[in-house]
């Protein structure tokens, strides 16, 4: 048995909201796997990880686990079933921007064909992990989708399992909890011995009964010596946003501008420690539990399903038809986005598809209530912050700490006025993000330009010195025949 | 009398003591606190698109900013755009001027690519690039490295065979651009219900 402890919560999150968390709507049904798609689409540059570039061409023959997709990162994506592939083109894609873009369709030919991995025998080095990790494509599976090995650094004292799954109606983690304990504790327990971990956390909220039952068990039957740290947070949005949780769990509070692993701690979702565990055994990422939430569907419940299974298949399985629908929340109501085409496939990052009937309340000008600096974790002020953003003053915001805001979209919640704070934090962000590669850009530039007239100065003043040398040796030359010559004379 | 003698001659000499220890200090600290360079052109310079192109009519984006902080107009330079001019006219406290350039050239991303085929390696672009963008060596290939140019376009006319272009910057293939929040509608937490608070 592992050793464990259960503790509730010390300290509380700053800010934030209560929501109806609407979670029993997807978890009294049982988790289903869903039948093959006729087709799954995998998007080259948006599937996680980093533009990519595709490794199959149109025509090849795919077995389950087959590499489709390098990503510049070096995370591999691979077929989640075995296949033809019959396109390379544009796609619609499950992504904020509701575009289409270069993507590889494959077509399930419905054999059990499987190219795996060979199985890791323990123990491994950090280096073999990470190497495994970006073979069988391993990325934060809790809606970021950044590449997990990148977090994996020498010296780091905790790893935070991010059970906290804060946002309202989504209960893929909790499912995954249930349903998958025992690679979830395996995963961790391994990650944690390859780097030297002492301590595993569990933040999970004290919403999730079922979950943490289970955990139990697993924990007993375990033979890990590995001690879990199980942590009962506030059931309070965004209690799951990293820092946050890492703030709540340990009391160490994350600097601006740095990554949690920067503190020593590494923070995962159950998901990805869970497909960690499957990649040493060989089996890349080819399936996830996905959430099938909301009033709009006729029945809600959670499945796996293969990547690439485009969102359509998966309205169908709810037995709602899709033409009821205008469009579907990828994600939480909170940080979710809009998607209109259901053709486009699911990513490694989609967590849920949430379909409800709503009505877009028409923006009324900001009345200086200041909910929203009450709502913000961070303790922002995003009344001040969206006023700059809306006169455009990006210095202005920035100066307010808009490179500080998650994006959680607790102050949309609480705004009397309907105002969209948190798409234009995003987008206050983006182009944060945009004029600081800008300035680093320049700041190479002018290093590089000063570097080059220094070079040729340096280059104008050693021929000069070369030049006065050599005159002065003519001259002394010349002298030198003078004198012989009047000598003779 | 000689008392009073006594406190005029000590106030003096108190006096006197504390102007040499206090002169004394301030040598120092001008001596261990100098700032290098102009301060004022340095964050001119900071301003500037580093570009380095010359189009100010100055041999780079130091050069002008020091021309600036001489009293030259700040709307010479048009990569920066309109948008550098206003934060010169922030920083110097004057009034902003409308950008002195062609339409048509101010605010496009732009960057030299060498047509490598048709390249006869003559250095004479490796030379013109100001921020040594350009790698090859005599008789051999050139080719910018597109990430380190800044669109100049310096080494287009040094060009004997012109077999250098100007195209737009390419962008990262995961690229994209957040909707403006004014134009669509967000569907967000406004209509769930709240528990409390």
């Amino acid at each position: 048995m592992a050793e464990y402890q259960i503790r509730h919560c010390e300290r509380q999150l700053e800010g934030g909201i209560h929501p109806e968390t609407y979670k029993d709507l997807s978890t009294s049904a049982p988790c289903v796997f869903i039948d093959d798609p006729k087709r799954l689409v995998f998007p080259i540059h948006f599937s996680g990880g980093g533009p990519g570039e595709p490794l199959v061409s149109i025509g090849d023959t795919v077995s389950q686990g087959t590499p489709i997709i390098k990503c510049q990162s070096g995370i591999i994506h691979v077929a989640s079933r075995a296949g033809t592939v019959i396109d390379i083109t544009d796609h619609a894609i499950t992504h904020p921007s509701d575009d289409v873009s270069a993507s590889i369709i494959i077509e399930p030919n419905g054999s059990k064909d499987q190219s795996y991995l060979h199985p890791l025998s323990w123990p491994f080095d950090a280096d073999t992990l990470r190497d495994r990790a970006i073979e069988a494509g391993i990325l934060g599976l809790g809606g970021a989708g950044f590449p997990s090995f990148k977090k994996w650094s020498d010296g780091t004292q905790t790893l935070i399992i991010n059970a906290a799954e804060c946002e309202p109606y989504l209960t893929a983690d909790d499912t995954l909890m249930r349903i998958d304990t025992h690679s979830m504790i395996r995963g961790a327990c391994m990650l944690s011995q390859t780097l030297d971990i002492k301590t595993i956390v569990i933040g999970i909220e004290d919403n999730k009964p079922e979950a943490l039952a289970a955990i139990e068990a697993a924990l007993q039957e375990s033979r890990s010596d590995c001690f879990f740290d199980i942590v009962l947070l506030d059931t309070k949005y965004p209690s799951g946003s990293a820092r946050q949780l890492v703030w709540l769990t340990l009391g160490i509070e994350v600097p601006t501008g740095s990554r949690s692993v920067e503190s020593g701690v590494i923070v995962h979702n159950p998901g990805t420690l869970a497909a960690l565990s499957r990649a040493i055994d060989g089996k890349p990422i080819t399936d996830r539990i996905v959430t099938l939430t909301g009033e709009a569907l006729t029945t809600q419940k959670n499945v796996i399903a293969p990547i690439g299974t485009p969102i359509r298949h998966l309205i169908e399985a709810t037995k709602t038809n899709p033409a009821s629908l205008t469009s579907i929340t990828v994600g939480g109501p909170m940080m979710g986005y809009q998607v209109t085409d259901f053709e486009a496939g699911i990513t490694k990052t989609t967590n849920c598809l949430l379909a409800r009937e709503v009505e877009i309340a028409p923006e009324s000008p900001c009345i200086r209530c200041g909910a929203c600096a009450t709502a913000c974790p961070v303790r922002l002020q995003p009344q001040q912050m969206v006023s700059a953003l809306k006169g455009g003053l990006l210095d202005r915001a920035i100066h307010e700490g808009l490179t500080d805001c998650i994006e959680c979209a607790a102050c949309n919640a609480v705004c009397p006025s309907h105002i969209p704070l948190a798409e234009w934090f995003r987008l206050g962000r983006f182009e944060a993000r945009e004029k600081a590669n800008e300035q680093r850009l320049a700041a190479e530039a002018r290093e590089r330009f000063e570097a080059r007239n220094k070079r040729l100065e340096r280059i104008a003043q050693e021929q000069e010195a070369k030049r006065v040398a050599r005159k002065a040796k003519t001259a002394d030359a010349l002298n030198k025949a003078r004198k012989a010559r009047e000598e003779s004379a | 009398m000689t008392e009073a003698l006594w406190t005029i001659g000590s106030g003096v000499i108190g006096l006197s003591v504390v102007g040499l220890v206090g002169g004394a200090l301030l040598q120092y600290a001008s001596k261990a606190f100098k700032v290098d360079g102009n301060p004022l052109v340095d964050s001119i310079d900071a301003l500037l698109p580093q570009t380095q192109c010359g189009q100010c009519g100055h041999p780079g984006c130091k050069p002008y900013a020091e021309a600036i902080a001489n009293g030259e107009p700040i709307n010479r330079c048009p990569p920066g755009g309109q948008e550098t001019v206003d934060r010169l006219a922030n920083l110097l406290g004057v009034d902003s001027l409308p950008l002195d350039a062609d339409e048509t050239t101010a605010d496009q991303d732009l960057v030299a690519v060498i047509i490598e085929e048709e390249c006869i390696g003559c250095t004479k672009c490796i030379q013109a690039c100001p921020v040594d963008a350009i790698v090859g060596a005599a008789k051999l290939m050139h080719t910018v490295i597109v990430d380190d140019c800044t669109g100049c376009d310096l080494c287009v006319d040094p060009c004997p065979v012109d077999c250098i272009d100007m195209v737009p910057r390419p962008k990262a293939s995961d690229f994209w651009i957040p909707n403006r929040p004014d134009v669509i509608s967000s569907d967000r937490f406004g209509q769930i219900g709240m528990q409390h608070g």
